[in-house]
């Protein structure tokens, strides 16, 4: 016990020196976009689970994908130099979030299995983009996210996203509580619930963009989910549930990034893990304490 | 010079349904149902499961559209009219453990009323008031989830009169509740009829028929029965036989009431 309280002090102790380290610019970009995205996560995401949406949010990140393979596939083949796959994937979240809240508001029947095929085409076309683009790009580090790739440009995006969607999700709070509450209800008090539908599954989709590069497409959706549920157990209103699902975040940001640096493990797949470790310990010890008393 | 004509607001109706129908694709709900409640009419929604009751809320809340026929709430298209409707819901579509004050559930009455969503005082003076009305004012600041069954009706009734309106529609304010809180929302009720519409759908005849003017009887039509006119062969025939019930002190005719052309 001792010795892993050592460990991990040590470990900390390493990944703070690392930190300040001019080599490492990398590390300290990744910490930077994980500190900014904690919050728009834990507002978005705690409208997310509150609505029950995350199926929506992950048919939104996978669509990612195609906006990231279609931007490099445009840079190489036709020279639009502007077109980033930051760009593309803005550009695929906030199409993918259109279209699928359309679906959902409008089709009559069979949503989950419209929902699937959008999901898996988004991805299937930025596979074969990837695939027809020369030079040496692996979908893995997109899929799952690689901390190498951030740049400081790439920060300038995420703050810029960040407070869009920060601001937003604030400001519409009380509409977004009512639409989330009791969606029939807003609509006959006059609110446009369709509206709000198609705003939060925007910002859901900026939200996805902005940890794209840090847990990549695949696991994104984890950091909506695991921080915002992990806090529904301790809160009474929405509003802590954005505050508490906002320092699970950057726990398991910061946590996940220093375990990545010391133990040489991937650091999407770190970050996730510490977050879904806090998940399952409440509900384990929830469980045990219902069963005790 | 005050005129002893009736002005206009005090004529046009509450709610007026001129020969309605309504399907679900091949299925028909609702066929030719006309009738017209007047302001201050209080009027419950009894029949089976099925026969149309919702359905008909669901237009009058211009949340469905009639395939043919006309509703008019407050003399205009429901779209507009529910404006001043205070609707409660019978089954909450939310999740049980969402985290919500009582006071901002009630609130959600008021919301839509400003520009960016951001409650007036006003917003809180009239739904801190309307739930001073329903006697659950001390539950304010507790969690919506953590209230029964029965407090949490009274909430949504709130809920609904933070709307200012003219007319209540209640879907089943009984469901779910304990026998003692079944009499102090009988009394709530009661009050309410005073001074709002009231259109209620209810299960419980022995509960609304001491609080309504008159019974409509919706089972793919709807017949309109005056309280008085309630008896045991009216309410079997309502619900197509079958029927176990327990006579409360509600007067019924001697003769009994008959429909010929029902089902």
């Amino acid at each position: 016990m001792t010795t892993a309280v050592l460990n991990w002090g040590t470990l900390m102790m390493t990944y703070f020196s690392a930190l300040t380290d001019p080599d490492m610019a990398f590390l300290r970009y990744a910490l930077f976009a994980g500190l900014l995205a904690a919050p728009a996560f834990g507002i978005i995401g705690t409208y997310v689970v509150a609505k029950r949406m995350t199926y929506l949010a992950g048919a939104i990140a996978h669509c990612v994908l195609g906006g990231i393979g279609a931007a490099l596939y445009c840079q190489f083949h036709y020279g639009l130099a502007w077109l980033t796959p930051m760009l593309g994937a803005i550009i695929a979240a906030i199409g993918a979030a259109l279209l699928i809240g359309l679906v959902s508001l409008r089709s009559r029947d069979r949503v989950d299995s419209v929902i699937g095929a959008i999901w898996v085409l988004g991805m299937a076309a930025g596979i074969i983009f990837i695939a027809k683009t020369p030079g040496y790009i692996d979908p893995m580090s997109y899929l799952f996210g690689n901390i190498l790739m951030i740049t400081g440009r790439d920060l300038l995006t995420i703050a810029l996203l960040d407070v869009i969607v920060i601001g937003l999700g604030l400001l519409s709070y009380n509409r977004m509580l009512a639409v989330c509450f009791d969606e029939e209800f807003a609509r006959l008090r006059g609110i446009r619930t369709e509206l709000y539908t198609l705003l939060l599954l925007c910002l859901t989709a900026l939200t996805i963009v902005l940890m794209v590069r840090v847990v990549g497409i695949v696991m994104v959706i984890a950091l909506f989910t695991l921080p915002a549920a992990t806090a529904s157990h301790f809160s009474s209103r929405i509003w802590q549930m954005m505050l508490l699902a906002t320092l699970l975040g950057l726990i398991s940001v910061t946590g996940g990034l220093a375990l990545s640096y010391g133990l040489d493990l991937p650091s999407g797949p770190a970050i996730v893990m510490l977050a879904g470790f806090f998940y399952l310990a409440v509900i384990v010890g929830k469980g045990l304490k219902s069963r005790l008393s | 010079m005050k005129t002893t004509e009736p002005t206009l607001s005090s004529v046009v109706p509450a709610i007026q349904c001129e020969q309605v129908s309504f399907s679900y694709g091949e299925l028909p709900i609702l066929t030719d149902v006309s009738f017209t409640i007047q302001k201050l009419d209080a009027v419950a929604l009894v029949g089976p499961n099925g026969g149309g009751k919702s359905t008909l809320l669901k237009l009058i809340l211009g949340l469905l559209t009639p395939q043919t026929g006309t509703i008019k709430v407050l003399g205009l298209p429901p779209q507009q009219g529910r404006q001043k409707i205070g609707y409660m819901p019978q089954h909450l579509q939310y999740d049980p453990s969402f985290p919500v004050s009582v006071m901002d559930v009630v609130l959600m009455g008021r919301a839509g009323s400003s520009g960016l969503g951001r409650y007036s005082a006003e917003d809180r003076r009239v739904s801190m008031q309307s739930m001073e009305e329903l006697s659950v004012a001390d539950l304010a600041s507790r969690s919506f989830n953590s209230l029964s069954g029965g407090q949490r009706q009274r909430i949504l009734i709130a809920r609904a009169l933070a709307c200012g309106p003219e007319i209540l529609l209640l879907d089943e304010p009984t469901a779910n509740v304990d026998p003692a809180a079944h009499l102090q929302l009988f009394e709530i009720l009661k009050q309410l009829t005073n001074r709002v519409t009231v259109l209620t759908v209810s299960h419980d005849l022995g509960f609304v028929s001491q609080v309504v003017n008159r019974v409509f009887c919706v089972n793919r039509q709807v017949k309109v029965h005056p309280t008085s006119e309630l008896t045991g062969e009216v309410i079997r025939e309502m619900y197509g036989g079958d029927v176990r019930m327990v006579r409360h002190d509600h007067c019924c005719s001697e003769l009994g009431h008959s429909h010929d052309d029902i089902l």
